[in-house]
C-alpha cells in the first residue's frame, strides 16, 4: 500500500481513539470553561460607556522570535512568561478595561511552560471572570516540540459572565488528514456579560483563520456574521473583538509588509490580495470602533501588527458592536503617544480599546 | 531519505520506545526464561536469546542504534509455589532522545534542547506462581536509577508511559511496582492482566498508574499476534490525565 494512501488511515485511527488519547477533537457548541479571579474586586455599574479591549497576547511569547516566525526558540521557560505575563498585566492595568477579548491566550501548554495565562490575567487585574475557547488543542503534538497544547480565546469581565459557549467554526481543508487532525480548530467565544443596567449584552471574541488559501477565512467571517446578526434579531446588544486576521478596506498596502517573514510557518510572506472585501459585511452592518474613513485617511495611526517588533505594519484586530461607540473611542494602543503605554515589546499585536455607550 | 521515510523511522523507532517495557509483558513480567538456544523478537519487543535455562540477554534491534540498550534476565529458582528471577538492564539513551529533539513532524523535543549524555540502569525482580492449571501470578519491583553528565537543557515528555519511562532520566531515579495475572484461554492463546504503579520522585507529576489487558495468540510455528489496550492515569508536569491506549505486537519465537 502506498504512502499516501496509509496517512488518511492513520489519521482516521486517530480520530476513532481521539477522545481516549490525543483529545484534539470539539463539539460543534459547548461550554466554555469557566474561570474566577482569586480575589473578586468589586465593580460598580458603568457610567455613561462600558470599556471594551481586544489584545492578542501572542501566548505570552512578547518578542522572542519562535520559529513559525523566522525565528530559533521553541519553547519558553517559566521565568520568562511569567515576566512577559507581567508585561501584558501592567497594559491591561493601565488602559483598565471592562471587558477584555483576548486571542491566542496559553491555559495549559508546554510551549508556555504550563502558566494558565487567564487566571494570570485576572488575578493581576480588576478583571473577575472569564470564560476560555480552545482553538488548538491536543493532550501531546508530536511536532516540533510542541507537546501538551491548549491554546484559545478568552473573554474577561468585572461582572459575571453568562451561557458561555464555544462555537466551532469551519477547519481549514488544504492539509493533509494528519495535519488537520492536530491543527487549530477556530471557535467563536460567545459570553453573556451581566453589566449592571445592561440587559441581554454579549461578547463575541474570535481568532480566525491566518494562513488558508482554500476560502476558509471568508467562510468563517460569513459565520460570525451571522452569529453576530442572529444575536441582533434576538434583541441583544453585543459587542464583537478579536483578531480576524484580514484587512480593513481602504488598505494601501496588501503584501510585501516591512517584517515579513517568509521561512516561517506559512512558508511565504502575507498577501491580502483579493480578500479586500472580506470584512465589507462586518462594517456595513455593525459599528465599527475603527471608522472606516478614518483608516482611509491615515492607515498606520491603526495598525495593530508588527511582525518584528520595529514598527506596525498592519491593521488585523477589531471591535464592533450594535450598539454606539462613544465618539472617536477607537484606540490602537501603539505606544506611548498613542494610547499611553508601550505595546510593542509584549506581543505581536496591539490592544484596541474602544469605548461603549450606555445608559443613556 | 525523504521527509515522510524518514518521519515513519522515527515514528518507529519512538514506538519501539514508547512500548518496549510494555509490548511484551508476557517476556519481561514473569518470572519464566526463554530454553537455552531460544529466540524471540517483536515488531516492538526486544530480541530475546535464551543463553541457558537461566539465562536470557535483550536488545531493541530498532532502536539499538540510537539508544545503546541490553538486558539480562536471570532466573534464581524456586521456594516454594513461587519462582524468582531479575532483570538488570543498561541504555544510554541520549543519541535516541537527540534524535526525537527535532524540527517537523516526530519532534517529540523542541530541537533547540540540549540533551546531556546519560546512562540508566535498571533492575527489576519479579516473582511468579501458579494459580490453577492455566493460570500465573506476577508480583514485580523495578527500580531505573540513570545518571547525566554534561550541559542538559531538556524537559519532561508529558505523553502517557513515556512520562514515567523517562523521569529517571531527567531525576536520577523512578520505580515501580506491578501485580501480573496472565493465562490460557487455550493451546494457542493466552491473556493478561497487568497492574503497574509508578513512584517518581523529583518530578511534578509524582505518580502514574497503569491497567494493561491484553489477548495474545501464539502459532505451532512460534508466530505470534497481541491485542490488547492500556489505560494510564497519573499526574505531569501540567496536572493529572488520563489515556487509554491501544497496545499491539507480532512476534517470532524460534
Amino acid at each position: 500500500m502506498r504512502l499516501p494512501l496509509l496517512l488518511p488511515i492513520f489519521s482516521m485511527s486517530l480520530a476513532g481513539c481521539d477522545a481516549t488519547m490525543f483529545k484534539t477533537g470539539f463539539d460543534p457548541v459547548e461550554p466554555a470553561v469557566m474561570y474566577t479571579a482569586t480575589d473578586i474586586v468589586e465593580a460598580p455599574a458603568p457610567e455613561g460607556a462600558l470599556s471594551v479591549v481586544t489584545y492578542n497576547i501572542k501566548y505570552g511569547g512578547a518578542r522572542i522570535t519562535f520559529f513559525w516566525e523566522c525565528g530559533d526558540r521553541y519553547n519558553m521557560t517559566t521565568d520568562e512568561v511569567l515576566v512577559n505575563m507581567e508585561g501584558l498585566a501592567d497594559i491591561v492595568r493601565t488602559i483598565d478595561p471592562d471587558i477584555l477579548m483576548l486571542q491566542e491566550v496559553d491555559v495549559e501548554s508546554n510551549r508556555s511552560a504550563y502558566v494558565d495565562q487567564v487566571q494570570f490575567l485576572l488575578d493581576n487585574t480588576d478583571l473577575n471572570y472569564g470564560a476560555y475557547a480552545s482553538q488548538w488543542k491536543s493532550d501531546y503534538i508530536p511536532t516540533d516540540g510542541l507537546g501538551r497544547t491548549d491554546s484559545g480565546v478568552a473573554t474577561l469581565s468585572k461582572w459575571r459572565l453568562m451561557d458561555a459557549e464555544r462555537v466551532a467554526l469551519p477547519l481549514q481543508v488544504d492539509q493533509s488528514s494528519l495535519v488537520r487532525y492536530f491543527y487549530l480548530k477556530r471557535a467563536i467565544l460567545r459570553a453573556q456579560v451581566e453589566v449592571p443596567g445592561l440587559d441581554n449584552f454579549w461578547s463575541v471574541n474570535t481568532h480566525l483563520e491566518a494562513f488558508s488559501d482554500d476560502g476558509t477565512k471568508p467562510t468563517q467571517i460569513g459565520l460570525l456574521v451571522d452569529e453576530l446578526m442572529n444575536l441582533d434579531a434576538s434583541g441583544a446588544t453585543f459587542v464583537a473583538g478579536g483578531d480576524f486576521n484580514s484587512l480593513p478596506p481602504g488598505s494601501e498596502v496588501l503584501k510585501e509588509f516591512a517584517d515579513e517573514c517568509t521561512d516561517g510557518f506559512a512558508g511565504k510572506g502575507d498577501n491580502y490580495e483579493g480578500e479586500e472585501e472580506f470584512l465589507d459585511d462586518l462594517f456595513d452592518n455593525f459599528s465599527s470602533a475603527m471608522p472606516v474613513d478614518d483608516y482611509a485617511a491615515d492607515n498606520a495611526a491603526w495598525f495593530s501588527f508588527s511582525g518584528d517588533g520595529v514598527e506596525w505594519t498592519r491593521t488585523l484586530d477589531y471591535l464592533f458592536t450594535n450598539a454606539t461607540w462613544v465618539e472617536d473611542s477607537g484606540l490602537v494602543h501603539q505606544d506611548v503617544e498613542q494610547g499611553g503605554t508601550e505595546t510593542i515589546q509584549w506581543s505581536d499585536h496591539a490592544p484596541i480599546s474602544a469605548a461603549l455607550e450606555v445608559g443613556q | 531519505m525523504s521527509a515522510i521515510t524518514n518521519n515513519l523511522v522515527v515514528g518507529l523507532i519512538f514506538g519501539s520506545f514508547v512500548t518496549a517495557a510494555v509490548a511484551s509483558p508476557f517476556d519481561t513480567s514473569t518470572a519464566e526464561i526463554l530454553d537455552a538456544g531460544e529466540f524471540s523478537v517483536g515488531v516492538f519487543a526486544p530480541l530475546t536469546y535464551g543463553i541457558s535455562d537461566d539465562l536470557q540477554v535483550s536488545t531493541h534491534p530498532i532502536s539499538a542504534y540510537w539508544n545503546g540498550n541490553f538486558a539480562l534476565k536471570k532466573a534464581w529458582g524456586s521456594s516454594g509455589d513461587w519462582s524468582f528471577a531479575s532483570r538488570h538492564g543498561f541504555s544510554y539513551p541520549t543519541r535516541l532522545l537527540s534524535a526525537f529533539a527535532r524540527e517537523g513532524t516526530g519532534g517529540i523535543l523542541a530541537p533547540d534542547l540540549v540533551i546531556p549524555h546519560i546512562v540508566a540502569m535498571d533492575t527489576r525482580g519479579m516473582m511468579t506462581r501458579d494459580m490453577g492449571e492455566s493460570t500465573r501470578f506476577t508480583l514485580g519491583a523495578r527500580v531505573t536509577l540513570a545518571a547525566s553528565f554534561g550541559e542538559s537543557e531538556w524537559g519532561s515528555i508529558d505523553m502517557p508511559l513515556v512520562y514515567s519511562r523517562t523521569a529517571a532520566l531527567h531525576n536520577g531515579v523512578s520505580m515501580n511496582v506491578s501485580a501480573v495475572f496472565d493465562g490460557e484461554f487455550t493451546d494457542s492463546t493466552s491473556w493478561l492482566s497487568s497492574t503497574t504503579a509508578w513512584y517518581l520522585p523529583g518530578t511534578v507529576g509524582v505518580w502514574s498508574l497503569e491497567q494493561t489487558l491484553a489477548a495474545a495468540w501464539e502459532s505451532a510455528g512460534g508466530f505470534s499476534a497481541q491485542l490488547g489496550t492500556i489505560f494510564v492515569v497519573g499526574g505531569y508536569d501540567y496536572g493529572t490525565n488520563w489515556h487509554l491506549l491501544p497496545k499491539f505486537d507480532l512476534g517470532w519465537r524460534f
